[in-house]
């Protein structure tokens, strides 16, 4: 499976993050917006980032977290996401020591960034780690039970809630270019415990 | 219903074909991304109460993955379950039986959020097991 090691050189530049994703090195899998917006394509991404988890020895928990993140960050790209040829979505997993980041190197609409900020933030004003697992995700269903008719309100703060839970640290954000169209990244960690 | 194997919609037989035991599986994401499959699994299953009046079914819901934008229609699903056994108590039972995974912490949440949600009435419960190698267990 292709590793994007020039993209991904690129975003670590931009955001600063060298110290923390290392392009020739820990990179498990990356996918570009056509892998993540794809429903068959992100089981084939998903399937090959586990059987790497599954390599390295890493239990269950720690692997379910990572699919679900990855999931909920491609349905946030498919809601949420543009489509640019210039800079395309990029999402990046890596081991870091005891640690599985999952990167999202993303654009959209000034507007929809801003939010997505916006949400991040109020989630570590709920509760941060390593308390917090229980708490966002009753938060997390108490959104969903409240949304329990159908409405044009899907996923957004539910979705990041889901993520937010499943990482051992708060998330990371870091806004790139803002004009009418925003960059960003955002940065999800789990711990890793051996199987 | 069929899955295809790599498609990111649930598969779903609720025929009660065998036995009385239907079962929703597999993930609920990109391609089920509004939760339709299981919107459309409530309204069949409406339907078919209608159709057969007085029953016993079991619904397995054995769920690898569900995107937090599906779990709304999930939720609306359980939901018609129980409203359908409200409507003749004396004549109808459905158990849902949630198969979570050992470690998959939000699966874990939801079927207890939702669980805790709707409550229980005469004929109408939710079972949370968990799925080990060596067998399933009740939570």
């Amino acid at each position: 499976m292709t590793i994007h090691r020039r993209r991904i050189k690129e975003m670590v530049a931009r955001y600063g993050i060298g110290a923390h994703l290392d392009a020739d090195h820990d990179v498990l899998v990356s996918a570009v917006r056509a892998d993540l917006v794809d429903g068959e394509q992100l089981e084939v991404v998903l399937d090959e980032l586990e059987q790497r988890l599954r390599d390295a020895e890493v239990e269950d928990r720690t692997i379910y977290a990572v699919r679900n993140i990855v999931l909920e960050l491609a349905g946030n790209i498919r809601l949420h996401g543009i489509s640019s040829r210039s800079e395309p979505e990029l999402l990046v997993v890596n081991r870091r020591g005891a640690d599985v980041q999952v990167w999202l190197f993303g654009q959209g609409p000034r507007q929809e960034v801003n939010r997505l900020s916006d949400i991040i933030r109020d989630i570590k004003a709920i509760a941060i780690p390593p308390h917090h697992r229980e708490v966002l995700l009753e938060r997390r269903n108490q959104g969903l039970m409240r949304r329990a008719e159908p409405s044009k309100v899907y996923g957004g703060g539910v979705g990041m809630l889901t993520v937010a839970a499943l990482s051992s640290e708060p998330l990371w954000f870091k806004l790139g270019r803002a004009r009418e169209v925003s960059s960003f990244a955002l940065r999800s960690t789990v711990q890793v415990a051996s199987a | 219903m069929k899955q295809d194997k790599k498609s990111q919609i649930p598969g779903i037989d609720l025929t009660f074909a065998d036995g009385g035991t239907g079962r929703i599986w597999g993930t609920s994401g990109l391609d089920d991304l509004r939760g339709n499959s299981f919107s459309k699994a409530a309204h069949y299953l409406q339907q078919r109460a209608r159709q057969d009046q007085a029953f016993e079914w079991t619904v397995v819901l054995d769920l690898d993955q569900v995107i937090s934008s599906a779990a709304i229609p999930l939720l609306g699903l359980m939901r018609t379950l129980k409203q359908i056994v409200a409507e003749k108590a004396d004549r109808r039972y459905v158990r849902v039986e949630w198969r979570i995974k050992p470690g998959d912490d939000s699966m874990r949440s939801l079927a207890n959020g939702v669980r805790e949600q709707l409550g229980s009435i005469d004929g109408f419960s939710i079972d949370i097991v968990e799925v080990r190698k060596s067998g399933v267990a009740r939570v």
